[in-house]
C-alpha cells in the first residue's frame, strides 16, 4: 500500500511539473537566437565590413555560428575581451588581416573639392552625409562612425579620415606608466602623494 | 557656541604633514591689476559658457562675457572693466593639458564697475529669483570641483532639505585659503548661509571646520552670534578633528551627520546640501554686493616662492604674475601644482591663469616633492583598503583597472572611489593607485559613450536598412507596373500589325477593313496562339502528342458543329427524307461523341496525365475512343515520318544528322504509337469488353450503319497495325536469322510466319483502306453541306437561321450572329474542305506509289474536290453578300 501510494505521489507530480514546464515551454518561448542580440550590442555598430561581413548583425550571427571574435578593428581588444566573456572563449589577439584598431576617427569633407556626386552618401550606413546632387556635401560629425566606407566612392577624394581630438569633456587619464625611465615630473599629470613628500617643511 | 556636537567618524584616513603655516601667517592680500587677463570659456564641470561678446568690445567690471549654456553650465564676468582683445584657444589649467576657447581681456586700470544688482532684503525674495541670481553671478563650486552652484542648490521636488553643511574643513595640506576667509571674512560666510537658508529652507546648518583651525571656529562662531536676525534656523559650528580626507562631501556628511550618502546617491536625496565656505562666501557678495564671481582667494605656497600667504585674485590672472609677485625662485621651482598635493595636479606651464577653482599655487622644489619611486609590485598587504575613506579595496581595484577588466572594477564599486590619494599615499609598493583608479573610470565612461554612440549608429542604420528596402520595394512595384503596361502596349501592337496584315490579305475580297470585332478576334488568336506555344514548349515530352491532340480535337470539333449545321440546314428546308435525316442524325451524335473523346484526351493530354491506361481508370467509356484516336492520330503521325523517311532514305541527299534526326523522331513516334495502342488494348482487355463506349453511343452503334462502320474501321486499322507490326517483327527475326546464319529449317519456319504475317496485313489494310475511304467521303459530305448551309445563312442571315446555329449545343462564341463571323466560319470550313482533299490526294498518291487500287481513292479526292471548291464558293458568295 505504502509503495503504492509513493509510485502514486511520484508519478503525480512528475505530470504536474511536466504540465508546468511544457507549458512554459510554450508559453515563454523565446523568438530568434538571443545571443545574436548580445553580441550584437558589444559591436562598435559601425557597420564598416571590416570583418568582411556586411555589418555588424550579420558578423553577430556569425559569431553565434561559430566565426572567431577577434575580426572587429574598430571594436578593438576591449569589445574581444567583452565577446569572449559573454561566449566564454578565450580572448584572442586581434586579426590583423582585417585591420589595426586605431584611435576613434570622423570623416570631413573638403567641402569646396566637392563635387556634389552623392556617392559618399549612399555609402554611408548611418546617413551620417547631408547634401544633395550638384551640391556641397557635409558630414554630421556627431553622427559618423568613422568606418571610412565613404572615402573609396569619392570621385575627387576630398574625404578625410581624421582623429577625433579629445576634448575637455571626452578626456580621461592615461594608464600610468610601469617603468621607471617614464615617470618624471615633465612627462606625467600626476602628483604623487606617498608618504614621505610634503615632509620636508 | 559651546556646546557640544555629536560627531561621527569615518573609515580610514591619514595624516600627512599640514604644512599651512607658511601660508596662513599673512592676512589676504590684494594682487596688483594683471595687464591681461585670461579666461577659459570652461572652468567648471559642464558645457562650456557660451560667448555673448566679440573681440574688440570694452567691457566693464562685472560685465557678463559668456551665458550659461543649458542647465549644468556657469556665466562668465569681466573680473574688471577693459578691452577683449582676442577669443582664441589656449591652454587651460586642466589635467589633461588640453587647450580650450579664452578670451583674453586687456586691462585698463579704471576698474569700472558695470551696473550691479544687489538684492538687499533677500529674505524677502522668492527662492528661485535668488537662484537665478546666483545663477547669472556664475558662481560655481569653490572647492575644487567647480559644480555650477545654482544646480547644487536646485534639489528635486521630492527632496526636502533639511540640512546644510558648511565645509570649511580644508583637510588638504599647504592650502589655507578657507582659513583665512573664514578668520577674515566671517560675516560673509554667515551672510552667505543666510541666503542659503532662504533658497534651502533646512532646519538645521552645521559649519565642519578641522580642529587645526581654531581661528576660524572662533570666527564663525562669534559671527553666528552677532547674526541672530537673518538665521531663522539653527547655525553650529563644528569643530572636527584633523583627518585627511574629512574635507571630502560625503566624509563631511558622515562625521557631521553620521549619515552614508549610498552608492549612486547625492547628499540631496539625504536631505542634505553641503557648500564650502569660498562658494558661500560668493553667494553672499554676488546677492550683497552685486557681485559676481570674478575674483578668489588663492593660496601661493611652496618652497620655490619667498613670499608665501593668500591673496585676492582675479578670476584670469596669469600664474607667473602671482608667483612673481612672491617672489619665485625659477631655478628652484621643481614642480608646479594646481591644488594640493593630495587631490591638485601638475601644471607644465606658468602662462596658466588663475580659474574659479585654484584654491593654491604649490610651487615645489625637489626636495619637497621629489619624483615617484618606481613602483613595485603589489604585496596585498591591505593598508590602502585600510586607508580608504570609502570603505572600498584598493588593491582589487588596481588588478582589475591594469588588466582593464573594468566590469569587474566596477562591480567593486570604482565609482565610489573619490580620488582622494590616501591609498597611494600609504602604499608601501609606491603604487599610484589614484591614477590607476582614474584611467579605469575614464575607460568606463569612454565605453559608456561608445556605447551609447553605437546603439545610436546601430538605431540609424536600421533606420536606413528599412528605408532602402521601402525604396526598393516601391522602385519594384513600379518597374512592374512599367512592364506590364509595356507588355499590354505590345500586345495591343502585335495584334494591330497582325490585323492590318490579315486586312492586306483579304482587301481582294474584303474591302470593308477592319472591325472592332475583328481587332478583338485578332488579338484573341494572337493570344491563344502564344498560349499555345507556350505551352507547347512548357511540356516538351507531351507536346507533340498534345498538339497532335489539339489538332485531332479542333478538327472533329468543327466536323460536328458542321454536321450539326447541315442537319439544321436540311431540317429546315425539309430536303431529306426521314431516313436520310436518321442518318444524319447520327452521324452529328457521332462526331459530337468523336469530339468529346479527343477533349477529353487532350485535357488529360495536357494535365500530363497522359498514360493512357491511367485514363482508362477513370473513365473507361470516353476514354477507349480517346485512346482509339490517339492511337490512330500517333500511327498517322508514324507513318508520315516513316514515309519522309523512307523518300529521304532513297534520294539519298539528306545529310547524316537530319537522318539521324528523323530516324529518332519515327522512333519515337512508333513508341507513342505502340504505346497508345498497348493502352487501348489493356483498356478493351481491362474492361473485360471489347468497346466498352458509352450506353447512349452503344445504342446508335446498334441501329447507325455510319457508326458501325467507324467502329469497324477503326477495329481494321488497330488489327491492321497490330497485323504490320507482327509481320515486321517476323522480317525482323528473318534477318537476324540470316545474319547470323541459322539452320534452314528455323529459317524456313520463320519466313513461312514473315509470309503469314504480311498477308494478314495485307488483307487488313486493304480491308481498312476500304473503310477510311467510306469514312472521309462521308466526311467530306457533311463538310460540303455544312458549306452549303453556312451559304445559305449568310446570304440570308435572317433570325430563324441564326437561331438554328444558335441551337448547336457546342457553339461558342466564335459562331455568332454576326455576318462577318458567318464568313470567318466559311472561311474555315473552306480551308477545312481544302485541308480534307488534299490529305487524300496525297493517300492517292501513296496508293499509287504502293501499286495499290486507287480508283476508289481518285474518286474520293474528286469528290473532296467538289467538296472544297463548293465550300470556297460559298464562301466567296458570303462574303460577297457581306460587302453588299
Amino acid at each position: 500500500m505504502t509503495l503504492l501510494t509513493a509510485i502514486l505521489a511520484l508519478v503525480g507530480l512528475a505530470l504536474v511539473f511536466g504540465a508546468i514546464l511544457g507549458f512554459a515551454s510554450i508559453r515563454y518561448k523565446v523568438e530568434g537566437n538571443p545571443i545574436v542580440d548580445q553580441i550584437d550590442s558589444l559591436l562598435p555598430q559601425t557597420q564598416c565590413g571590416q570583418c568582411s561581413y556586411p555589418g555588424c548583425k550579420p558578423y553577430a550571427e556569425a559569431i553565434a555560428g561559430g566565426e572567431k571574435i577577434n575580426k572587429c578593428p574598430p571594436g578593438g581588444e576591449s569589445t574581444i575581451q567583452a565577446l569572449a566573456d559573454l561566449l566564454g572563449v578565450e580572448p584572442e589577439p586581434l586579426d590583423a588581416e582585417h585591420g589595426e584598431e586605431s584611435v576613434t576617427k570622423v570623416a570631413v569633407i573638403r567641402e569646396d573639392e566637392c563635387i556634389g556626386c552623392t556617392k559618399c552618401i549612399q555609402a554611408c550606413p548611418v546617413d551620417a552625409i547631408l547634401g544633395a546632387a550638384k551640391q556641397m556635401h557635409t558630414v554630421i560629425s556627431s553622427e559618423c562612425t568613422g568606418c571610412d566606407l565613404c572615402v573609396e566612392p569619392c570621385p575627387v577624394d576630398c574625404i578625410d579620415m581624421v582623429p577625433v581630438a579629445p576634448t575637455v569633456q571626452t578626456w580621461s587619464w592615461q594608464q600610468p606608466a610601469t617603468t621607471a625611465d617614464l615617470i618624471t615630473a615633465k612627462n606625467d599629470n600626476l602628483i604623487i602623494t606617498d608618504k614621505g613628500r610634503g615632509a620636508a617643511a | 557656541m559651546s556646546q557640544a556636537i555629536k560627531l561621527w567618524d569615518i573609515h580610514g584616513g591619514i595624516h600627512p604633514a599640514e604644512n599651512k603655516s607658511q601660508s596662513n601667517q599673512q592676512p589676504i592680500r590684494v594682487l596688483p591689476l594683471p595687464k591681461k587677463l585670461y579666461l577659459p570659456l570652461q572652468q567648471h564641470i559642464g558645457n562650456p559658457a557660451e560667448l555673448t561678446v566679440n573681440v574688440g568690445d570694452r567691457v566693464l567690471k562685472g560685465q557678463r562675457l559668456a551665458e550659461a549654456n543649458g542647465f549644468i553650465s556657469a556665466s562668465l564676468h569681466a573680473p574688471t572693466s577693459g578691452t577683449i582683445v582676442s577669443i582664441e584657444p589656449r591652454q587651460i589649467p586642466h589635467s589633461s593639458g588640453l587647450t580650450a576657447e579664452t578670451i583674453i581681456i586687456e586691462t585698463d586700470g579704471k576698474e569700472e564697475w558695470c551696473e550691479r544688482e544687489v538684492i538687499k532684503d533677500y529674505l524677502h525674495t522668492d527662492p528661485m529669483a535668488l537662484l537665478g541670481h546666483i545663477r547669472n553671478h556664475g558662481i560655481t563650486g569653490m572647492g575644487g570641483a567647480g559644480f555650477p552652484t545654482s544646480v547644487k542648490l536646485t534639489p528635486k521636488d521630492d527632496d526636502h532639505i533639511d540640512t546644510l553643511v558648511i565645509n570649511g574643513a580644508e583637510c588638504e595640506p599647504y592650502i589655507t585659503s578657507d582659513q583665512l576667509l573664514m578668520r577674515e571674512r566671517a560675516d560673509q560666510v554667515i551672510d552667505g548661509i543666510s541666503v542659503l537658508g532662504q533658497i534651502l529652507k533646512p532646519k538645521r546648518c552645521i559649519i565642519g571646520v578641522e580642529d587645526n583651525k581654531m581661528d576660524a571656529v572662533k570666527a564663525l562662531r562669534e559671527s553666528v552670534e552677532a547674526h541672530p536676525k537673518t538665521l531663522p534656523f539653527e547655525v553650529k559650528v563644528a569643530a572636527i578633528p584633523t583627518k585627511y580626507p574629512s574635507g571630502g562631501e560625503k566624509q563631511l556628511i558622515q562625521i557631521l551627520t553620521g549619515k552614508e550618502v549610498p552608492h549612486g546617491s547625492i547628499p540631496a536625496d539625504l536631505g542634505i546640501v553641503c557648500q564650502n565656505v569660498g562658494t558661500v562666501a560668493a553667494v553672499a557678495k554676488a546677492v550683497l554686493e552685486g557681485e559676481p564671481l570674478i575674483s578668489r582667494i588663492t593660496t601661493v605656497t611652496g618652497d620655490a616662492v619667498s613670499d608665501r600667504g593668500n591673496f585676492e585674485t582675479l578670476i584670469g590672472t596669469p600664474i607667473q604674475d602671482l608667483l612673481s609677485h612672491c617672489g619665485v625662485d625659477d631655478s628652484k621651482l621643481f614642480r608646479l601644482i594646481m591644488g594640493g598635493p593630495m587631490m591638485g595636479f601638475t601644471l607644465h606651464s606658468t602662462d596658466l591663469p588663475v580659474i574659479k577653482t585654484t584654491n593654491c599655487i604649490l610651487a615645489a622644489t625637489e626636495q619637497e616633492f621629489p619624483n615617484p619611486a618606481q613602483a613595485q609590485d603589489c604585496i596585498r598587504c591591505g593598508m590602502c583598503a585600510e586607508a580608504c575613506p570609502a570603505e572600498l579595496l584598493p588593491q582589487q581595484l588596481y588588478w582589475f583597472s591594469r588588466s582593464k577588466e573594468f566590469e569587474k572594477a566596477k562591480h567593486f564599486n570604482l565609482f565610489d572611489c573619490i580620488e582622494c590619494g590616501a591609498c597611494s599615499f600609504v602604499c608601501p609598493s609606491h603604487i599610484p593607485l589614484v591614477q590607476h583608479f582614474r584611467f579605469a573610470k575614464g575607460g568606463i565612461r569612454q565605453e559608456e559613450q561608445a556605447h551609447i554612440k553605437s546603439e545610436h549608429a546601430k538605431m540609424r542604420f536600421e533606420a536606413r536598412q528599412e528605408r532602402l528596402a521601402k525604396e526598393e520595394a516601391e522602385k519594384e512595384a513600379r518597374r512592374k507596373a512599367r512592364a506590364e503596361a509595356a507588355a499590354k502596349a505590345k500586345a495591343e501592337k502585335e495584334a494591330k500589325a497582325k490585323l492590318e496584315a490579315d486586312q492586306v490579305t483579304e482587301t481582294a475580297s474584303q474591302p470593308t477593313g477592319s472591325s472592332v470585332e475583328d481587332d478583338k478576334k485578332a488579338a484573341i488568336a494572337a493570344a491563344v496562339a502564344r498560349a499555345k506555344s507556350k505551352k507547347a514548349t512548357s511540356t516538351p515530352d507531351s507536346g507533340v502528342d498534345v498538339k497532335a491532340l489539339k489538332v485531332a480535337s479542333s478538327q472533329a470539333r468543327a466536323a460536328h458543329l458542321k454536321a450539326k449545321r447541315a442537319l439544321d440546314a436540311a431540317k429546315e428546308a425539309g430536303e431529306l427524307s426521314a431516313e436520310q435525316l436518321a442518318e444524319q442524325e447520327a452521324e452529328v451524335s457521332k462526331l459530337q461523341t468523336a469530339y468529346e473523346a479527343s477533349k477529353a484526351k487532350l485535357d488529360a493530354a495536357k494535365n500530363g496525365n497522359s498514360t493512357p491506361s491511367a485514363e482508362q481508370a477513370t473513365a473507361p467509356a470516353v476514354d477507349v475512343k480517346a485512346l482509339k484516336v490517339a492511337s490512330s492520330q500517333a500511327r498517322a503521325a508514324y507513318l508520315k515520318a516513316q514515309r519522309a523517311y523512307d523518300a529521304a532514305k532513297e534520294e539519298g541527299s539528306e545529310p547524316e544528322e537530319a537522318f539521324n534526326a528523323q530516324l529518332k523522331e519515327i522512333e519515337s513516334l512508333q513508341a507513342a504509337f505502340e504505346k497508345a495502342k498497348a493502352a487501348l488494348d489493356n483498356a478493351k482487355s481491362g474492361k473485360g469488353a471489347v468497346s466498352p463506349v458509352a450506353p447512349a453511343a452503344q445504342t446508335k452503334d446498334a441501329t447507325d450503319p455510319a457508326q458501325t462502320l467507324e467502329n469497324k474501321y477503326k477495329q481494321l486499322k488497330v488489327e491492321t497495325s497490330q497485323a504490320r507490326a507482327a509481320a515486321k517483327q517476323a522480317q525482323k527475326a528473318v534477318d537476324e536469322a540470316n545474319e547470323q546464319g541459322k539452320d534452314s529449317e528455323q529459317l524456313k519456319a520463320l519466313e513461312t510466319v514473315l509470309a503469314e504475317a504480311v498477308q494478314s496485313y495485307e488483307k487488313l489494310n486493304a480491308k481498312k483502306l476500304v473503310l477510311q475511304e467510306k469514312v472521309k467521303l462521308r466526311k467530306a459530305a457533311a463538310a460540303s453541306s455544312d458549306a452549303n448551309n453556312a451559304e445559305v445563312t449568310a446570304a440570308e442571315s435572317t433570325p430563324a437561321k441564326r437561331e438554328t446555329s444558335k441551337a448547336a449545343p457546342t457553339e461558342t462564341t466564335a459562331n455568332t450572329e454576326d455576318p462577318a463571323q458567318k464568313v470567318k466560319e466559311l472561311k474555315v470550313a473552306a480551308s477545312q474542305s481544302k485541308a480534307a482533299w488534299r490529305k487524300l490526294e496525297r493517300e492517292l498518291t501513296k496508293a499509287q506509289e504502293a501499286g495499290e487500287d486507287t480508283s476508289e481513292l481518285e474518286q474520293q479526292v474528286s469528290a473532296a474536290k467538289t467538296t472544297y471548291e463548293q465550300a470556297n464558293e460559298a464562301k466567296t458568295k458570303a462574303m460577297a453578300a457581306l460587302d453588299s
